[in-house]
């Protein structure tokens, strides 16, 4: 029976660790213990088989991706317009302008509502958000404009979709989560990327619970509900997102997308 | 002299030059793409890990520790990322039992594969712990040290579980008729 300095001046040899004094050591040792023998030799023989794995080359599409996703312009702060005048100037060339100024108009409203109820929300603690709703979403706003990211997720009991719109830093996030047991879906983000404008749901008859600070929003529900996220892109470089779909303190699943295209990050 | 080009190519993605992070991404989106692959046996997820880890590693250059390398910095991520993933997709119990149960031919199961994708995919059959180690250090090729960094394990444990994981992997290509024994 080998022993565990036997063992590891065996794998060490493997992995060209051992120093010439060791190497003599483990000559001495295969010459005289067919065990050790033994083992050199399968541990050989498994890495010259694993020397046969060849390496795959990645999709050309892949670099294009991440091309795509990011900005070249890096790490440079943009300057921000007033609050207001943003969203109006920001909505203005989307296709469907009828659907951008009542969106625009609902946000106020929502946001100003947001201001007086929300502080609790701001700090990280569970609060009611049915008082945020109201006009500030559009679900026809799905048409336009064109959708930054869109994936679905479909877990055992609980599935949903994410669609990211972007419109010259104004990001939408349209969250759909149906499930019948309690879910928490996570966003996590970087303040220093985007800021949280504001939330709205289109069933306000589901209970819901927000949570939110500076770099997250975790929403708790049950049932199935679509919720509108908007967010403030903050800097020209990449934004991206997180999206964590929790059920009992178990994570289900996980995703990073992008929330702006190379050109509308500009 | 990598390393060191690493470091310069990074100031000048953080300076603004993003040409410089495209040199990044060709020089390391195949290690990050293997070794995601090799995780995970599948094309689309390595493809969504290796796109995640390099948006990631773009977004959170600020953070970077100039005293590690990039490339160990971003196999950890892929690393995370790609066992987060196997966890949403709950292939881990799936793929144990899968080695609990090769009790088809070598003949059935590769009939038309090549030798390599043969081994390849035989590395499923270990644990996702495991097959990290072999993946690591004999298809990466990294030290010891590199992989105690991007497992955040120390040295001893790496050298521990390494010695286990070959041990197993020998295993189950003997039963998969890979390789016999010595």
């Amino acid at each position: 029976m080998l022993d565990e300095k036997q063992v590891e001046l065996i794998h060490h040899e493997m992995d060209g660790m051992n120093s010439e004094e060791e190497s003599a050591r483990l000559e001495e040792l295969l010459a005289r213990n067919a065990e050790a023998k033994a083992l050199f030799a399968d541990l050989s023989s498994l890495s010259e088989m694993l020397a046969h794995i060849e390496e795959r080359d990645p999709s050309p599409n892949i670099k294009k991706h991440i091309l795509n996703a990011i900005q070249p312009q890096s790490h440079s702060p943009i300057r921000k317009d007033s609050f207001l005048r943003s969203i109006f100037k920001k909505l203005r060339p989307l296709p469907g302008l009828r659907y951008g100024y009542t969106f625009a108009a609902g946000l106020a409203a929502g946001l100003v509502l947001y201001a007086l109820l929300g502080n609790n929300i701001q700090h990280g603690r569970p609060a009611d958000i049915s008082s945020l709703y109201g006009s500030m979403f559009l679900d026809e706003l799905d048409e336009s404009p064109e959708a930054v990211a869109s994936f679905q997720f479909d877990l055992d009991e609980i599935e949903g979709n994410v669609v990211v719109k972007n419109s010259e830093g104004l990001v939408l996030v349209v969250l759909s989560l149906n499930s019948s047991n309690k879910v928490e879906a996570l966003l996590e983000f970087k303040e220093d990327q985007l800021s949280f404008w504001g939330i709205s749901k289109l069933d306000d008859d589901t209970n819901v619970s927000m949570e939110s600070d500076k770099d997250y929003i975790r929403l708790t529900s049950v049932a199935d509900n679509k919720y509108f996220i908007l967010f403030e892109q903050q800097s020209t470089s990449l934004s991206a997102m997180n999206l964590k779909i929790v059920h009992s303190d178990n994570l289900l699943y996980e995703k990073s997308f992008m929330t702006a295209k190379k050109s509308e990050a500009n | 002299m990598i390393e060191q080009d690493d470091a310069i190519l990074i100031r000048q993605c953080l300076e603004g030059q993003s040409k410089s992070f495209e040199v990044l991404i060709d020089r390391y989106q195949k290690g990050i793409y293997n070794a995601a692959f090799r995780m995970l046996n599948n094309v689309q997820d390595a493809e969504d890990i290796t796109q995640s880890v390099f948006i990631k590693a773009y977004e959170n250059l600020n953070s970077f520790d100039f005293k590690h390398k990039f490339f160990n910095w971003i196999y950890r991520m892929a690393i995370n990322e790609s066992l987060n993933l196997m966890k949403q997709k709950k292939r881990f119990a799936g793929m144990e039992a899968d080695y609990a149960s090769t009790d088809d031919s070598p003949e059935e199961m590769f009939e038309a594969a090549e030798l390599s994708e043969r081994i390849g995919s035989s590395l499923m059959c270990l644990s996702a712990e495991h097959r990290i180690l072999i993946i690591l250090r004999h298809l990466q090729d990294l030290s010891y040290r590199e992989v105690s960094y991007i497992l955040e394990i120390p040295e001893k444990t790496v050298k521990s579980r390494l010695f286990t994981a070959r041990q197993i992997f020998k295993d189950v290509l003997m039963k998969r008729g890979i390789v016999k024994n010595a």
